[in-house]
Order: structure tokens, then sequence, then C-alpha cells
């Protein structure tokens, strides 16, 4: 077992992010059921996305082995601002919280709609 | 008579085509295969292993239990053989369908759809819970028929392994005449799909013919990108979450449940909620059938 999961891992199999906001919005909306996006915040490392959604809503994905695991939560939800991330708070603790790196304005932004 | 597990026969046959289709995956797809997820898709599988044999000695003795009611001395005559490679199929497609259907079974399957890969490690991923979850008794029609309780499980195991192949992207469409009648792995891609038009479709095991039969079939359609998994995936490689986390769902409903609505979260599809404030596979379908025609309507 542990050598087939190391021969994958040597492989350097699975390494996945998000391009762009266009995947992200896709991507939500495809695992969110009803889910449209009025805003997407990318994280630039690729790994992590908020969506705003037209009804207030926020999506949330987060790279989850080599796809992405989506959660969709309403205001008011938690967020901590960090030095050049914040981190969303999905209240699940098996899910976790989402870390995203944004720039500073678009991170402000995002936490006034949270 | 005695016979061996096709199972445990098959293991070195598993372990060859896993590396077969990471060859393939290498020169292919990079994103079909993830360590931490064949890791947890191996680590579920073992801990099958171990719970199946825990309980196998009960299994068995509720099996002959049950054979010495049978209706029928059937025996070991050949025809036998065929009409319960049918037959047990045709009661794995009610089984299968049970348990996406019932949230009580789906506790105990839902462990088999928690990865969001679909690679011959998903195939591994099976159900630490079966016994609790009682998915024995859809067997049991065939020992009170008559069947020989170790021709049924010999036949069980083929299943099973015939089961393992499907679960790839390695392999396109077969040939048309092998579509229409066996489980293959364009159909069994669409039933691990969490596209709304997949949910809820192709439960066969071995023969399609029986979705085919009872409406449940859906073809694969090549231009739709399929998202596999379950509608609200973990997002934890967490062993012990994958293996319970529906049981403990269950638990917290019950609980806090108003107490006519209790049974409800027990015997009612997945999603179901008393007040309607959760998405079920129908009000996704239904959002997104309303949603496709106002697109069309554009």
């Amino acid at each position: 077992m542990l050598a087939v999961a190391g021969l994958v891992r040597w492989m350097g199999l699975g390494r996945v992010k998000l391009v762009d906001e266009a995947e992200a919005q896709s991507l939500a909306e495809d695992m969110l059921s009803g889910f449209e996006t009025r805003e997407v915040f990318l994280s630039s490392d690729g790994a992590a996305a908020a969506l705003v959604g037209r009804d207030g809503t926020i999506g949330l994905l987060k790279r989850h082995g080599a796809n992405f695991a989506a959660r969709k939560l309403s205001p008011p939800i938690n967020a901590e601002p960090g030095t050049g991330a914040i981190s969303i708070d999905s209240g699940e603790s098996s899910y976790g919280s989402v870390r995203l790196h944004l720039p500073e304005k678009d991170a402000d932004k995002l936490l006034t709609m949270m | 008579m005695d016979l061996p597990s096709p199972t445990q026969l098959a293991v070195p046959g598993f372990i060859v085509a896993i590396l077969i289709e990471l060859w393939w995956v290498r020169r292919r797809d990079r994103s079909a295969y993830e360590a931490n997820d064949t890791l947890t898709s191996l680590l579920l599988g073992t801990g099958s292993t171990v719970a199946g044999g825990l309980t196998a000695g009960a299994v068995y003795a509720l099996a002959h239990a049950t054979y010495e009611f049978r209706l029928f001395d059937i025996g070991y005559v050949w025809w036998a053989w065929i009409v319960v490679i049918f037959l047990d199929d045709f009661l794995y497609y009610v089984f299968h369908r049970s348990a996406h259907r019932v949230r009580w079974f789906w506790a105990s399957h839902v462990i088999h759809h928690s990865s969001q890969h679909y690679n011959l490690s998903t195939a591994l991923r099976q159900t630490w819970t079966g016994f609790i979850s009682l998915s024995f008794i859809f067997r049991l029609p065939l020992f009170l028929i008559g069947f020989p309780p170790e021709m049924v499980f010999f036949i069980v195991g083929i299943n099973l392994v015939y089961q393992f192949w499907i679960h790839t992207e390695a392999i396109g469409k077969m040939p048309r005449w092998f579509e229409a009648v066996m489980n293959t792995p364009s159909h069994h891609r669409v039933h691990h799909g969490t596209n709304p038009r997949y949910l809820d479709k192709n439960y066969a095991g071995m023969f399609i013919i029986w979705d085919r039969m009872f409406g449940t079939f859906e073809p694969e359609h090549d231009d739709e990108r399929i998202h596999y998994g379950i509608v609200k995936n973990l997002g934890s490689f967490n062993l012990l979450w994958a293996a319970f986390h529906e049981w403990v769902g269950i638990a917290r409903d019950v609980w806090s449940a108003p107490w006519r609505y209790k049974w409800g979260y027990i015997i009612k599809p997945p999603g179901w909620s008393h007040d309607g404030s959760r998405d079920s596979s129908e009000t996704i379908k239904a959002r997104w059938r309303e949603q496709q025609s106002a697109k069309s309507a554009l």
C-alpha cells in the first residue's frame, strides 16, 4: 500500500491548481447546486477561491487531492485577516478553514462581504 | 464444496492493473491519481477487509441457517451457476439502489463514493459498516430458494472482482454489444458522477440490463466533464470520518429532529430533511432542469 502511494507521489501525480477566475467559477457552479457567481476571489497560489454569489452566499473552493472540494456558506462568516492572506472558517471541523492569498484591496473587499 | 475466494486470488491482478493504470495516467492525465487519495483508498480497503473478516462468521452462519429452510434442493448442478450469476446480480442491483435511496444503507455505502478521483484504487474503497447496515439481508433469498451458500459466496466474489476494472478513466467505451449488456467503465463513471443528470443512475453490478429494465440507466455524455465524489465532498483524508461521517450525521439528525420526523432521517433518501432545508438528488435535479430550460429559452 505504502509502496503504491509512494510511487504515485514519486511520479509527481496529482498536482493541480486553479488557473483563473473562469475555472473557479465553472467549478463552483458545477459543484454547488443553484450557485450563481457574482464575483471571484482567486488565491494567488491557485489552491483556493472564494466566490460571492448573486444571493450573497459565499462559495468556497479548497484543493483536496487533485480536485477541489466546495462549500456554500451564508454570512455572517468567520474570517481572519493575516499577512497577505485571509483565513475563512467553513464552520466544519473536517473541512476546516480555507486560506486565500489575496492583494490587500481584494482581501478587504471580500471581508466586507462576509 | 470447497471453493476459493475470488477476491483473494485477484489481489495480485489488482496491483498489476493499478500499476498499468499509473503508467497510462503518467502519459495522459496526471491529475487522475494523487498520493493522499490513493493511500486513503488503500487503507479504507484494508479496513473493509478487516471489518468483513470480523463479521464473516456471523454472515456465514446466517446464510446456512436460512439455507436450512430452503424451498428446493438445487445443489451444484451446472445451470445453477448461471442462474446464480444473474439472480445475485439482480439482488445486487436492488441492494445498490437501496444503498443510494435509503439513508441507513447509504451511511454504509457512501465510503465507496467518498473519493473525488475515479481510478482503480477507488474501487478498493469499500464499506466498514456493511454488517451494521444489514446489507447481507439482500442476498438471503438465494439461500431460501436453495442455492448452496458456498456457491453464492463464490459468485458474490466474482461479481466484486468484475466491478474492479470498471473504476477507470483509462478505458473509453467498449464495443456497442458489450455496452448494451454489461456494466462498463463508461456506465460506472456515470454512477460515480455528481453531475445532476448522473445522480442516482446506473446501479448495475455486472449487467447493465437491470438499469435499462427499471429506468435508472443514463449514458455517459462525452461533452460533459464528470465531477466524481458525493454532493457534499468531504474535503478531508481522515479515514474515520470517511468511514463514519454519515452515521454521525444520522445520529445528530435523529437526536435533534422532532419526534415524528426522527424515522425519516433513517429511512428517507440522503439529503432529505423534514423542513426541506437541504438538497436531495431530486431537488438538485429539479433545479438543474430549471436552469437548462431557462438557458434554452434564451
